[in-house]
């Protein structure tokens, strides 16, 4: 059987979850009875078993590694659910991208299920460990899916809350100093203002859609592979900072 | 002499009488306890209002303190959400960065 590798294809997504959905409920008690007690979201230790032996400590190790990975994804799709903390109360993430997320990694849980099952009936140690290596190359929960969600939201937060506000704001206070004759003494600072809302503009343009098209193959070609997002993303805060920071000098100067 | 001395007496009764009923008792009445006004602002101090009653004589109202300054532009609460903003950032930068930094980082 052909173990399903993470894609961001909604529709084959959606076409496999019946069958991922059975195939995830009988692979449950072999997992159960080989994963720890109580899994938090770390996972076991890492690493390659020992050579020399057989299939079963691959497996034991790969059925808590699995466990930890689904225990992880059930966390952050609660807190992507109604009453989490990034549900639709939270008004960072746009409902499109939450819906994006949570398919995401709602694929990924059904198929780390498949795996494991796959991995409990391998019986030789070779295709044991070929098939555990497919969770942390098929699946990238940790170094890629997770960040993806944090990562997306910080762009979202950007583009839907703190731009629409800041555009706002900078309209009002142009309007005001104009109507108190201070346009003169604000001309440079509402020159830095309107730049730096063409930084955060420029820094965060399409960058949700990037980040959820990210594929583990890609994470795995190129383990830099999120490191121009967070500069986007760390470019853009540092241009809302100073953006607000204009905004505090232009109302001083309305004041004065 | 009497007859003065109780047409004296009468009118002094009289006089106390009336005192008496308009509650004016050797004196002006007491000013109304007026009220500042509510304060109007634009441009954002805070604006008191007058201190006393209208005759100056009563004790006069507290005067309506205005709320700290008003912002007029609505700008203390767009510094108040982007703070927001920019604190849930850095979260979602942090916690990035801290699965992507766990030991097997996979």
């Amino acid at each position: 059987m052909r173990i399903p590798i993470r894609h961001r294809s909604a529709a084959l997504a959606a076409g496999g979850a019946a069958l991922i959905a059975v195939l995830a409920t009988a692979a449950t008690p072999a997992l159960a009875a080989t994963a720890p007690a109580a899994v938090t979201g770390t996972p076991a230790v890492s690493g390659t078993p020992a050579p020399g032996t057989g299939p079963a400590a691959v497996q034991k190790q790969a059925a808590a590694e699995i466990a930890a990975r689904q225990t992880a994804i059930t966390a952050r799709l609660n807190q992507l659910s109604t009453g989490g903390n990034l549900s639709t109360g939270d008004k960072g993430l746009t409902a499109a991208d939450r819906q994006a997320l949570i398919t995401i990694l709602t694929g990924d849980r059904s198929g780390l299920g498949t795996l494991g099952a796959k991995i409990a009936a391998d019986t030789d140690l070779a295709t044991a460990r070929a098939d555990r290596q497919k969770i942390f190359t098929g699946y990238r929960v940790f170094a890629l899916a997770m960040p993806q969600v944090r990562l997306v939201r910080a762009a979202d937060a950007l583009t839907t809350e703190a731009l629409p506000r800041l555009a706002d704001a900078q309209a009002r206070l142009q309007a005001a100093l104009e109507k108190a004759g201070r346009s003169d003494q604000a001309a440079a600072q509402l020159a830095d203002l309107g730049k730096q809302l063409d930084t955060l503009r420029s820094a965060t343009s399409g960058l949700s859609a990037k980040l959820l098209a990210f594929t583990p193959a890609q994470y795995d070609a190129d383990h830099d592979l999120l490191a121009p997002s967070r500069q986007s993303l760390l470019s853009a805060r540092e241009a809302l900072r100073q953006a607000r920071a204009d905004l505090v000098a232009l109302r001083a100067l309305l004041h004065s | 002499m009497n007859r003065l001395g109780t047409a004296a007496r009468a009118a002094a009764v009289i006089g106390v009488a009336v005192l008496a009923l308009t509650g004016c008792r050797g004196g002006r009445p007491a000013g109304a306890d007026a009220s500042g006004p509510a304060p109007v602002v634009s441009t954002g101090a805070a604006v008191t209002g007058p201190a006393s009653g209208a005759d100056g004589s009563g004790a006069g109202g507290p005067g309506a303190s205005g709320p700290g300054g008003v912002d007029p532009t609505g700008i203390d609460q767009d510094l108040a959400g982007l703070s927001s903003v920019d604190a849930g950032i850095g979260a979602d930068l942090d916690a990035a960065a801290s699965d992507a930094a766990r030991p097997d980082n996979s």
